[in-house]
């Protein structure tokens, strides 16, 4: 009966139209997502370009393994492609520079150093993972033993990512990402030259040269970061720009 | 709802770009008017928490600009912004929803409630690198909006629209303006004519005049004359008065001008608009004997 009534009431007048809606809703306070829910989304932001060329360099190095065996001449090639590797994190660091993002970033909850850092955070570890994965699926194929390789492989990673530091902390400009391109290319060059001209480079003679180079390289780069880190902070409160 | 800027402070080297500013603000529209770099946008910058100030505060409801808490409360459309190119309308205000710590759900909703009020709808699947400055403008305004702010920063919110559009903006900034704090700064005095409760004008740092568009205006309301002149009394005029506006007519001149008396016979004072009062202190090359 009630029910009835309700339903002739609603036929029989005309609602009158919500007044003050939008104050009364704003009254309510709505469900916010999470520390990881907005981590889960920075991943998703991540551009697809770094997870396929990963993805492919381990394609082709059990493709390498499954085909060829490894030779000399596949770490050479391996460690001078991942600087690219590098190349590519970095330049998803700096996106939010890049296309001047940055301003608005700063101004949202959750802010620009935050983003840096879990954008930072991210691509580190997915870069650590990578590099482990390839080095356990290189271990044993060649004649270095663990580390060796580790060092082989990383070392030129490790200047490519300590000169790149040094052209982010030191320059302001919007294209640092192609001038740290201009880097990468400059180190893997380098490398397969490098190690082409010197032939025993691989061997023990050259043991002692590579370890240092890894320990300073791992030393500077760390530094360089912590300034990069410290230039993140100032800039989320200053955004540089124009008076 | 209170947001109070406490002598705050920026200086570059040599130069001070905002002079020991004051303001209390409450629930209502701000327009902030003052020429090119009369310090708005640094102003606006401090108050949203992009740009450290050399002293002074800035605090809603006695929450700290540096804190997250503020950032929440926070809406700020600047002068200028980028995003990434690969994003349509729709991704980008996705991304920025998860920014403000919106709910994948929530932000779409939002996303899409804000592209029918703005009018990006149909478009919203497109690209941002292929909308015109008017859209991308209108995207601006729209992800300001996303997390529904208590404190709305709008720098130069209707540069880029067309006359429609600005009415549809002056119309939807009103509303805005009814329970939360709105501060917009343009250069197109009319804007601020028509939404702002409240007027600030700045100069050099400092905000010189504030108050209703009435009480400002008052400064020199009885003080604007028109006349149509010959060309030699003109000369003179121009030279000696506050021009605000010249049309040269087929022998004569018509001069709008700012004078305590009427400058000439033909004088007959008029009532003073806001472009008046905004000439009168910006047009450099209109001082005379005033």
């Amino acid at each position: 009966m009630r029910h009835k009534l309700k339903r002739e009431v609603k036929l029989t007048f005309e609602a009158p139209t919500p007044a003050r809606k939008e104050s009364f809703l704003c009254q309510f306070d709505y469900p916010r997502a999470s520390q990881f829910d907005f981590i889960k989304a920075q991943l998703g932001y991540i551009r697809k370009r770094v997870w396929i060329l990963s993805l492919l360099l381990f394609i082709v190095t059990l493709f390498e393994l499954h085909f060829y065996g490894v030779s000399t001449s596949f770490v050479r090639i391996m460690s001078s492609v991942l600087p690219f590797i590098s190349l590519i994190s970095i330049s998803e660091i700096t996106r939010s520079v890049t296309h001047n993002m940055e301003e608005l970033e700063m101004s949202c909850k959750h802010n620009f150093l935050e983003i840096f850092f879990i954008r930072a955070g991210i691509l580190g570890t997915a870069n650590l993972i990578f590099l482990l994965s390839i080095l356990f699926l290189l271990v044993g194929k060649t004649d270095f033993g663990f580390f060796r390789l580790g060092l082989f492989l990383t070392t030129p990673y490790l200047l490519n990512c300590y000169i790149s530091l040094i052209v982010l902390n030191c320059l302001k400009s919007r294209d640092v990402t192609y001038i740290c391109g201009i880097v990468t290319a400059f180190v893997s060059i380098s490398n397969v030259l490098i190690t082409i001209q010197i032939n025993d480079i691989y061997t023990e003679k050259y043991w002692t040269l590579w370890i240092t180079s890894f320990i300073v390289l791992a030393i500077l780069s760390v530094i360089e970061l912590v300034k990069l880190i410290k230039k993140m902070e100032e800039f989320k409160w200053n955004s540089s720009l124009t008076v | 709802m209170e947001l109070i800027i406490d002598r705050l402070t920026k200086q570059y080297k040599n130069k001070i770009a905002v002079d020991r500013i004051s303001l209390t603000l409450k629930e209502g529209v701000y327009g902030l008017l003052g020429e090119n770099g009369s310090g708005k946008t640094t102003l606006m910058r401090m108050i949203c928490g992009v740009l450290k100030p050399t002293s002074g505060d800035v605090k809603f409801d006695g929450i700290d600009v540096s804190e997250e808490e503020y950032r929440d409360s926070l809406g700020y459309l600047p002068q200028d912004f980028g995003y990434y190119p690969e994003f349509t309308a729709c991704d980008f205000l996705l991304y920025m929803g998860s920014l403000k710590g919106l709910t994948k759900i929530r932000a779409k909703e939002k996303a899409s409630e804000l592209l029918e009020l703005v009018g990006l709808s149909d478009v919203s699947k497109k690209k941002i690198r292929t909308y015109s400055g008017g859209m991308k403008q209108r995207l601006g305004i729209a992800q300001a909006m996303l997390n529904n702010p208590k404190i709305l920063i709008l720098d130069e919110p209707t540069s880029g629209l067309d006359p429609k559009e600005r009415i549809h903006f002056r119309n939807l900034i009103s509303r805005l303006g009814k329970d939360r704090i709105v501060l917009l700064s343009t250069h197109i005095v009319s804007d601020v004519e028509y939404i702002a409760s409240t007027i600030l004008m700045m100069k050099d740092g400092q905000i010189i005049l504030q108050g209703s568009l009435e009480e400002i205006i008052g400064a020199i309301e009885g003080k604007v004359f028109e006349c149509s002149v010959d060309k030699k009394t003109a000369a003179n005029l121009i030279a000696n008065y506050p021009i605000i506006n010249i049309r040269e007519e087929s022998d004569r001149t018509f001069l709008r001008l700012v004078a305590d008396k009427p400058p000439c016979e033909t004088a007959v004072v008029v009532p003073a608009i806001l472009e008046d009062l905004y000439l009168y202190y910006f047009n450099e090359g209109a001082t005379g004997n005033e």
